[in-house]
């Protein structure tokens, strides 16, 4: 269920980021569906959206809409609210998970989200001054005078 | 009774009232249910215009004193506003707006008993949720596809 409002630059920006992610599991056969429940109240703004998604929607300003609002306790817009096979709500906004992980995150189970937070971790446990600062080639810092200070010389 | 504080330049009372007009049709087809709406329009065409939308009743424009000491008596800050009264006359919802938005027809008599018993509902709902409790409505089985397509809205 995707909580979204046309002119809102949020939702305007992760909106070609859900089309991707949806593109992609369309692609590879996945079970997955999108239903925009569109907040917005112009009939322009909404098809204006829409047309851009290809996914389904609730008709604009249908009683459910303002409904759900209240049901799922939206705090934020974007906001994709992930139901299971069984319509059983798997999680209440995985706009931020997206954003980070991508389709990576999908199917957004408890268990895919152990798996992302168990890399994070293993990421930040590995962390180095070396991995932090050093990328590829560019093992210097510099100083003021422009002269470039080689990494390991700090440590 | 409900009274609807109102604007025809207020852009969220022109969103509003359609749905009123919707839940008032529904009600007053079974003598149940009476509006009066108190008009915050600047000058009498605009109060025409915007009244000649509303099936039910109106204090005359002319009747400023009115308007405004009723804005006054139920603490009118902002519009759209609908105070609902019960049958005795006591203010059984201040809310009416929100009300309405959300629960339409349904939210029918609008007091408190009825809010809690949707309320409990809407809990039992959310305890045996499934796709079609969160996509279908009583009065829509679908969604669309923008083709405008209907779509199963149970996915069955």
């Amino acid at each position: 269920m995707y909580f979204s409002v046309h002119a809102h630059r949020m939702c305007g920006e992760f909106t070609p980021k859900l089309v991707e992610l949806y593109k992609t599991l369309k692609e590879k056969g996945e079970n997955f569906e999108v239903v925009l429940v569109s907040l917005d109240d112009e009939e322009e703004d909404f098809k204006e959206s829409f047309e851009t998604m290809p996914w389904l929607a609730l008709p604009l300003k249908d009683k459910s809409c303002e409904k759900l609002v209240r049901y799922f306790e939206l705090r934020t817009i974007p906001n994709l609210v992930i139901i299971g096979q069984d319509g059983k709500t798997l999680n209440p906004n995985v706009a931020e998970l997206i954003e980070e992980h991508g389709i990576e995150a999908y199917p957004f189970t408890p268990e895919k989200l152990d798996e992302l937070a168990a890399i994070e971790r293993a990421k930040l446990e590995s962390q180095t001054l070396e991995s932090v600062l050093v990328n590829g080639e560019n093992d210097f810092v510099i100083g003021k005078s422009g002269s470039k200070v080689i990494f390991f010389v700090l440590c | 009774m409900g009274f609807y504080f109102s604007g025809s330049w207020c852009g969220p009372c022109r969103n509003f009232t359609p749905l009123l007009v919707e839940v008032y049709e529904h009600l007053s087809s079974k003598g149940d249910f009476e509006v009066v709406f108190i008009s915050s329009d600047g000058d009498d065409e605009s109060f025409n215009t915007y009244f000649s939308e509303m099936p039910w009743l109106a204090i005359p424009f002319s009747e400023t004193e009115t308007r405004q000491r009723l804005k006054e008596v139920f603490k009118v800050r902002g519009i759209p506003r609908l105070v609902i009264f019960d049958t005795n006359g006591k203010v059984s919802c201040d809310n009416g707006v929100s009300t309405v938005k959300e629960h339409g027809v349904d939210g029918y008599p609008f007091n408190l008993d009825r809010l809690n018993f949707l309320k409990e509902q809407e809990e039992n709902a959310k305890k045996n949720q499934t796709i079609s409790s969160i996509l279908v409505s009583s009065s829509r089985d679908y969604v669309i596809s923008n083709d405008g397509k209907k779509v199963d809205g149970s996915f069955n």
